[in-house]
């Protein structure tokens, strides 16, 4: 377990399709404090990619996704803030899970 | 060990349960995601100030 | 290494959640898969995920009987499965 005040980054795993809001409030939060945010999409977190908004994301979290996930929800082509490494597999997301102090699921 | 309770949506008898297993014996709080407005700069502050955290259903 | 726990409480995030087991034990984290209240209803790429799972040594936990008699998970009520939840450094509600 980490100490209570450990810092580090703030592991955010998104498995649903609405939690954008919730995504983007909490970067613009870890903003403001200087805490780095890494984000995984799977599952049908994936489909946060489809929306417009999800660009104002790009440069301000480290962001993967799922490429099976992806694929399997019908979707291609590219995404805003994501090259071609980010197109990962699960083991990108236990990365996430060994490296952060803070974690999270929406 | 501190705990935090995320609930994305209401808690139901199953999440409730768990959850108050989990706080047994342990510092724990709460923090309801589906009550709009949500001040995500007070669930970074109990995010960062917790142990553990855990975002149920 | 971390004690990690996947826990699924519907059909529709069980595949998704066991794929999110695997991916862990390959990062050598120590961990639980645990599907609450229904049945899984596995395909050929489910059975074989499965397969992987106890291969890697992971565990697999419910309260459906269904899931105990007919695909090997052990059985957990879900007083035991929060008593195992409060060991794990990680939980992730699927």
């Amino acid at each position: 377990m980490k100490s209570s005040m450990a810092t580090g980054p703030l592991g955010i795993m998104v498995t649903t399709r609405e939690a954008l809001d919730h995504l983007l409030g909490l970067v613009e939060a870890a903003e403001k404090r200087g805490v780095q945010v890494e984000v995984f999409l799977s599952g049908e977190g994936v489909m946060l990619t489809q929306d417009p908004r999800f660009a104002q994301l790009a440069g301000r979290a480290r962001l993967a996704l799922c490429e099976v996930s992806f694929r399997a929800q019908g979707l291609s082509g590219e995404v805003p803030g994501m090259g071609f490494k980010d197109f990962a597999t699960q083991a990108r997301h236990a990365a996430i899970v060994e490296d952060s102090p803070h974690y999270l699921v929406l | 060990m501190k705990i935090l309770h995320v609930f994305r949506h209401p808690p139901d008898g199953v999440t409730r349960e768990l959850a108050t297993i989990l706080s047994r014996d342990r510092e724990a709080a709460e923090f309801n995601l589906f009550q709009e407005p949500v001040d995500y700069d007070r669930l970074l502050e109990l995010i960062i100030n917790h142990d553990q955290v855990v975002s149920w259903w | 290494m971390k004690k990690v726990a996947v826990v699924t409480r519907n059909h529709q995030s069980h595949y998704e959640a066991l794929r999110t087991s695997l991916g862990c034990l390959l990062e050598d984290h120590q961990v639980s898969y645990l599907v609450l209240d229904e049945e899984i209803r596995p395909d050929e790429a489910f059975t074989d995920n499965l397969g992987f799972l106890e291969e890697m040594e992971g565990r697999r936990y419910s309260n459906h009987p269904a899931n105990v008699e007919k695909y090997g998970f052990t059985y957990m009520d879900l007083a035991e499965m929060g008593e195992l939840l409060r060991d794990q450094d990680i939980i992730i509600p699927f």
